[in-house]
């Protein structure tokens, strides 16, 4: 069903931006030292907090005008939102400057080894001008495309390790599905608590390992 | 009439490709849960490990795969069920793509068959060529 929220045509064009952003990032990775990793990884951590001020799908208002080059794009879409009991139709903004953010995106995805996903929604929300629920789904196709690009990277260069993706693709996912239920039982403000106390607590630890690795 | 009908085949076929790719996703998943737990039963634990042997390295992708496949599971199940299975994994976002072509040539959207070519060809160098 989330099929029909995310925008394929949406997904597509910013899939583009980060592929490309998510093969440069992997080979950079694969040519500096780790201990720079820790640090950009912390500095990157620092703009999920962007996510917590974030809109709420309430607060989306439908924008009248659009530009040039989304229009000619056709980055409009609409789908029916449960929670509000209504169609939501809607169209995007900003398309060149939403795709050097997910170029961005998909530097830091490539060379972290991460999704990005709270900046690609960051970005699609607050640039492209798209409703929350658009956003987080269109990211999920987006993130697939981009963890593709820099695993051949990864694969090249032998940093793929068999013992460490096999625990982790099992218990993302279970945890993902897991999630996904409790979800909608959970209010907005403790899961924006919890939120943050993960990114803060990841943000100390690679800020720890990094000043330990100089 | 023809116009509302294309439109539900094209929704019809999106709903078609989400399944084909959540049956994916779950069959990748079911392949490296079971090498996990032989890999368990034949090694007496399950930890990461920095031998060589666990490590993938290949240039091209596709010659990976394909080798994957012909060589078969050998002696080391285990293992061989896990690379699979990650393997399934990553051409998963890959068969999403090409699907896409094909839902975008359908509808007869030229610019987005043309954009959605770049990223599979982008994404076929990248895993031919590193």
């Amino acid at each position: 069903m989330k099929e029909r929220i995310a925008n394929v045509r949406v997904g597509i064009y910013l899939g583009m931006y980060t592929t490309v952003g998510a093969i440069i990032g992997a080979t950079v990775t694969t040519l500096i030292s780790p201990v720079y990793l820790y640090f950009f990884f912390a500095a990157f951590l620092t703009t999920s907090f962007i996510r917590l001020a974030g809109p709420k799908s309430a607060d989306f208002t439908h924008s009248q005008s659009q530009d040039r080059v989304s229009g000619w794009l056709d980055l409009r879409g609409s789908y029916y939102d449960e929670a509000l009991q209504k169609t939501v139709s809607y169209q995007a903004n900003n398309a060149l400057l939403g795709g050097a953010g997910m170029l961005l995106a998909g530097l830091a995805a490539g060379m972290l080894g991460i999704g990005a996903g709270a900046f690609k929604v960051t970005v699609q929300e607050n640039i492209l001008k798209l409703p929350p629920k658009v956003s987080s789904t269109t990211s999920n196709f987006i993130i697939g495309l981009t963890a593709l690009a820099g695993t051949s990277v990864y694969l090249y260069s032998g940093l793929l390790n068999l013992t460490l993706m096999g625990p982790m693709a099992v218990g993302t996912t279970i945890g993902a599905l897991m999630g996904g239920r409790v979800l909608n039982k959970l209010r907005d403000r403790p899961l924006r608590i919890l939120f943050f106390m993960v990114v803060a607590f990841l943000i100390v630890q690679m800020l720890y390992k990094g000043v330990m690795s100089i | 009439m023809s116009s509302s009908r294309t439109e539900s085949e094209a929704s019809r076929f999106e709903l078609a490709i989400s399944y084909l790719l959540i049956i994916g996703v779950i069959s990748s998943l079911i392949l490296v849960g079971i090498g996990m737990i032989l890999f368990y039963f034949h090694f007496g634990r399950l930890e990461i490990s920095e031998k060589e042997a666990m490590f993938l390295r290949e240039q091209n992708f596709f010659y990976f795969f394909l080798d994957l496949l012909r060589g078969g599971p050998g002696q080391d199940k285990a293992i061989w069920l896990m690379t699979l299975g990650i393997a399934m994994l990553i051409l998963t976002p890959y068969a999403r793509v090409i699907l896409s072509v094909f839902h975008f040539i359908g509808k007869g959207d030229i610019k987005y068959t043309f954009i959605t070519l770049f990223v599979f060809l982008l994404l076929t160098v990248s895993l031919i060529l590193h």
